[in-house]
């Protein structure tokens, strides 16, 4: 909708002031298609760059969280560069063979260390339109559902360890 | 398209022989889209041609390069060629030395052959491009002018912009000799074609040559040319960028001194008196620094911030292209109409709104919105370039259109090229001054690619911010136009 209206804006702005005889309504053409381009832009501008119409959607979920090293209460990270940037590798599943793990890039971890139970709870960021009309109007720019990233939380009991890769290695 | 340029009368060449003007410009179309075409064509193979020739990215650059720095030392020269030689003849050598040309770089063995094979394609491409201009101006009478300068426009328009598009689509299909191949049967129809279709269609005269002019203007616009292709990859402050600079401008500054005080100039400057020609080359100018600029930085944008293949990086700009290409003729038979005042502000003001819509860019824009905005962009370019060109022409008696057409073409691209060098070197600086220092991505790898990515991004909003500068001057220039329609007629 956004961009039939820049198109329909720029191409009655060009005609009202190409084609049109000077008139008292020549100047209402020039200045609606004028407002309708600009105002257009403005909007697209706002849309891409503050989500304009848009709004936070924000869905957890929880999980068992299962030890990433048999037989002990283990969170296993892989740490990345020389200060605190880090991969967890967990696994919420028992019989899962290989772990999963968070990335870095989008994703912000937070650790409880009281928890009376090892869990997770992942909690995923969309941008969704606020209202179908908003739906409409941005329609082909910038997608519903837009992911923006997502915030994991270890729930862990004083018994778990958080372990580094390079430490399991020795 | 073409019927709507037929003048009432039979036309006749210099030699009182009527020709086909139809044919004729068909011809030259089509030779001169071929010739434009390459202008962009291999920026799209640069990956492949280091592969293949095992060579940097510095190096392979040259192949761009060289080919405008050969195309803007030859421009100038063309004014003489075309009161020299015959047109029919000029434009046939031209197409001419352009296949030899092509013909070199098809069998290259190594990167340097195939940079010769450039260079010989862009000495064509320096003389067929005046040439088309000048014979598109002077074949039609003024009141037909602007149809016939818009249809020259499809070339200078569409022709630059399809470039990429096929070139990404033919090496994903065939090697980079392809590139070179699909061009050769198109110049040999042309040379066929030409040879009966073409006339001897401007007067000529025995002028002399004056041979320091020449030399003035090779070292003067190729310092200046080569001073402002280096800025990408050294600065402003290197000597290599700077000295060439000051040398560029200082001999241009004695080439033009020379022009106006010699009896035979190897350029009229004197076309600069008619102060309508003087703001068109103006307008034209700072549209193509606008223009050119943007052109070069949005593929780097779309390629190396969103990772996209050079083939839809191509494709995202198709649509603006093709909206250049079915504007061009139309806006040209309106210019005949009503004149090119009010279309000039429109066009102009709808290039600054969309070129400023770029301004707050980031790494993650819809593509949709990108094409939208291009395509006004080219709707706005449309209205300004070739109406502007034709109210210059226009404003010069028959007898120096061609020097007019020279100077013109010969401005627009020592400026595209300043503007391209300013947005580049604008956008490595910010880029640069805003990554984080290496330490940072040995210490948290994931911190640093994040903030480069976001200094990348800054980087791209200062150029577009540039080009939105150069689109605003040119717009409040063009309320400088006349106002009557009629003013705007040939100079007696």
């Amino acid at each position: 909708m956004i961009i039939f209206l820049l198109f329909a804006g720029a191409i009655l702005f060009a005609c009202s002031m190409i084609f049109m005889q000077h008139n008292a309504w020549r100047p209402l053409w020039i200045i609606v298609g004028l407002v309708v381009t600009v105002g257009s832009v403005l909007l697209m501008c706002l849309n891409y760059n503050q989500q304009l119409g848009m709004e936070r959607e924000q869905t957890t979920i929880t999980n068992p969280l299962s030890t990433s090293v048999k037989g002990k209460h283990v969170l296993l990270y892989k740490p990345v560069g020389t200060k605190s940037e880090r991969i967890y590798l967990y696994s919420t599943n028992p019989l899962q063979t290989k772990l999963d793990k968070t990335t870095p890039s989008t994703t912000t971890v937070a650790l409880n260390r009281h928890a009376a139970k090892a869990s997770m709870h992942i909690t995923t960021v969309h941008w969704v339109y606020k209202n179908e009309e908003m739906r409409l109007l941005f329609a082909g720019g910038v997608s519903d559902h837009t992911y923006v990233g997502e915030h994991v939380t270890f729930e862990l009991p004083a018994s778990w360890q958080v372990v580094s890769t390079t430490t399991t290695a020795k | 398209m073409l019927n709507n340029l037929k003048a009432d009368e039979q036309p006749l060449d210099q030699n009182g022989k009527p020709y086909n003007r139809i044919l004729l410009v068909l011809t030259m179309l089509i030779g001169t889209f071929s010739t434009f075409i390459t202008s962009t064509m291999l920026t799209t193979a640069f990956p492949t041609l280091m592969s293949a020739f095992n060579i940097s990215a510095d190096t392979v650059q040259w192949l761009t390069t060289g080919f405008m720095l050969v195309m803007g030392i030859v421009m100038p020269i063309t004014g003489f060629f075309l009161q020299r030689f015959d047109t029919r003849k000029l434009y046939l050598s031209a197409i001419a030395i352009f296949l030899v040309g092509t013909i070199i770089c098809y069998f290259a063995q190594n990167f340097w052959t195939i940079l010769i094979g450039r260079l010989v394609m862009a000495s064509g491409v320096g003389i067929t491009a005046p040439v088309y201009q000048t014979i598109m101006t002077t074949i039609f009478p003024p009141s037909q002018r602007g149809a016939a300068m818009g249809t020259a426009g499809i070339v200078v328009g569409l022709a630059p912009a399809i470039g990429p598009t096929l070139s990404g689509w033919i090496l994903i299909h065939y090697s980079w000799r392809m590139l070179f191949l699909v061009i050769m049967p198109v110049s040999i129809i042309v040379l066929i074609m030409g040879s009966f279709t073409l006339r001897k269609v401007l007067p000529t005269r025995k002028a002399l040559v004056d041979w320091f002019s020449v030399l003035l203007s090779v070292i003067g616009f190729g310092s200046m040319l080569f001073s402002f292709s280096s800025v990408g990859q050294y600065q402003w402050t290197d000597p290599v960028v700077y000295v060439t600079l000051i040398i560029g401008v200082i001999v241009v500054g004695l080439f033009i001194w020379r022009s106006l005080t010699i009896q035979n100039p190897l350029l009229q400057f004197k076309v600069f008196k008619r102060s309508d020609f003087s703001l068109s080359a103006i307008l034209v100018s700072v549209s193509f620094m606008s223009m050119n600029g943007f052109t070069l930085v949005l593929p780097l944008y779309l390629q190396t911030l969103r990772g996209e293949s050079p083939l839809a990086s191509g494709l995202t700009l198709l649509p603006g292209a093709i909206v250049i290409g079915c504007m061009n003729p139309l806006t040209g038979r309106i210019f005949d109409r009503l004149g090119a005042r009010n279309m000039a502000i429109t066009g102009m003001f709808l290039l600054t709104i969309s070129t400023a819509a770029f301004i707050p860019i980031t790494s993650q824009a819809p593509i949709s919105y990108i094409v939208a905005l291009y395509v006004v962009r080219m709707f706005g370019i449309s209205m300004v370039m070739m109406p502007i060109t034709t109210t210059g022409m226009n404003a010069l008696p028959l007898n120096l259109i061609g020097d007019g057409t020279v100077v013109n073409n010969t401005a627009r691209q020592v400026f595209a090229s300043m503007g391209t060098a300013i947005l580049v070197s604008t956008m490595s600086n910010v880029t640069l001054n805003n990554t984080p220092v290496h330490a940072v991505a040995k210490a948290t790898p994931f911190l640093y690619k994040k903030l480069a990515v976001n200094a990348n991004v800054l980087g791209f909003r200062y150029a577009f911010g540039i080009a939105t500068v150069f689109a605003l001057i040119g717009f409040l220039l063009t309320f400088l136009l006349k106002h009557d329609p009629k003013k705007v007629g040939v100079a007696k």
